[in-house]
């Protein structure tokens, strides 16, 4: 088989399958749809993440050898924040708080595992003997993101909130714990990686995140404006009378005979 | 900072970008340049983002304007969106262009290019997406993890 068509059935059908499995699992009126949709969505993954034995020869395999890598220490992650946050203080589905510290160990043994990942020989490095190259656009994007929005929800948290200074400490410390790993990256080698070739990607990832931000916009302008358009040529609501006395009177007297309370 | 001790919503936009900008004097103060990379790398790669990123955020509004449409009794509102969204591509598009032979990175052919910048967005958004679930974690953690606030009133009654 072509190459080509090869790619497009073990790798881009398959991806394409998760965000339509999920579109399909929302519908919630069909049980079956929605079994249904999980079901597409998970052969979907399942076949994502086969691709590097499936098609080895796809360049495109390397986002499923990055997914299976990163796997395991994002669902750490995950599931230690929803351990700390439900063993909180929450009016349902609390967990026993001593969940809280098994939370903990797992967002921090994912955190490390990921880090480790930078650092130590576990690096995902292709059958070709070559580091990922979707590892290199992964980690500083995920890292400067990670710095900048903690950073922006911590100062939302003191401009916006009431007396959470305590709380928004935490998102500073995790803004400063990522801009340092990034910091150390870009001066000291690892076991894999050069200094040098990190600060590489690092520009890079800082010029994908502008791009990003650009093309978004300049997309979120171009609907906004046809919107605004067509909500400006929109005829105004017909505006009713204002109440009489009398009806005024009768509202009042409803009102009086619906609430209870002593009568001054 | 507002009179009430409270820092303004617009030092949330300055956090947001003030990483990105101390990365980069940090690194050239600390490095200076790198040797053999400069703005022929890194122009194309904003271009090549900005359109992808373009094109996907496109046809995800295209398909809220459907229900916009619908919802306002106007079905033609998704194809003027999509007109002026073809339009602003193009001239985006002819904007990145006549910047110099930028849209080929280190690919040979468009098609190659093509499916490197879909490959990439997503790479990046999974990783966007990661920090954001993380940061909202740690957010709804800190919060459900610290005393609230008819607690604290209590607290202060009982203590009068």
């Amino acid at each position: 088989m072509d190459e080509l068509i090869e790619a497009a059935i073990l790798f881009w059908l398959p991806l394409a399958f998760i965000p339509f499995g999920v579109w399909i699992s929302q519908i919630k009126s069909k049980t079956a749809t929605s079994k249904l949709g999980y079901l597409i969505g998970f052969v979907g993954i399942v076949l994502v993440l086969l691709s590097p034995w499936t098609v080895p020869q796809s360049p495109s395999s390397a986002i499923g050898h990055l997914l299976g890598f990163i796997a395991g220490p994002t669902i750490l992650v995950i599931f230690g924040l929803f351990k700390i946050a439900y063993s909180g203080n929450v009016p349902v589905g609390r967990l026993n708080s001593s969940e809280k510290n098994v939370g903990i160990v797992l967002f921090s043994s994912g955190i490390i595992w990921l880090s480790l990942m930078h650092w130590w020989t576990i690096t995902p490095i292709m059958s070709s003997g070559e580091v990922n190259r979707y590892w290199l656009i992964f980690l500083p994007n995920f890292l400067i993101s990670l710095s900048s929005l903690a950073l922006a929800g911590g100062l939302a948290m003191l401009t916006f909130g009431d007396s959470r200074t305590n709380e928004s400490r935490y998102l500073f410390a995790m803004s400063g714990v990522s801009f340092i790993f990034l910091i150390c990256a870009m001066n000291i080698d690892s076991d894999n990686l050069t200094a040098l070739e990190f600060r590489e990607y690092v520009w890079l990832s800082i010029a994908d995140i502008i791009g990003i931000v650009i093309g978004s916009v300049l997309s979120i302008i171009s609907f906004a404006s046809v919107i605004f358009v067509y909500e400006k040529s929109l005829p105004k609501p017909r505006s009713i009378d204002p109440p009489k006395s009398d009806e005024l009177l009768r509202v009042a007297q409803v009102i009086e005979d619906n609430i209870g309370g002593d009568k001054r | 900072m507002t009179s009430d001790n409270k820092p303004s919503s617009k030092v949330v936009v300055i956090g947001l970008l003030f990483p990105i900008i101390s990365i980069i004097a940090i690194d050239f103060t600390m490095n200076g340049k790198i040797p053999n990379f400069g703005t022929e790398d890194i122009n194309p790669r904003i271009a090549n983002s900005a359109l992808t990123a373009f094109i996907l955020c496109s046809t995800f509004l295209l398909g809220n304007m459907f229900f916009y449409g619908e919802s306002r009794k106007r079905p033609l509102a998704p194809i003027f969106g999509m007109t002026v969204a073809v339009f602003v591509g193009v001239l985006a598009t002819i904007f990145f262009i006549n910047q110099g032979p930028m849209l080929l990175e280190g690919n040979g052919s468009i098609r190659a290019q093509l499916v490197y910048n879909i490959s990439h967005t997503i790479v990046s958004i999974i990783a966007l997406g990661f920090s954001v679930i993380i940061t909202l974690g740690v957010l709804f953690s800190t919060i459900t993890h610290s005393p609230s606030k008819i607690q604290k009133t209590l607290i202060a009654l009982e203590e009068e």
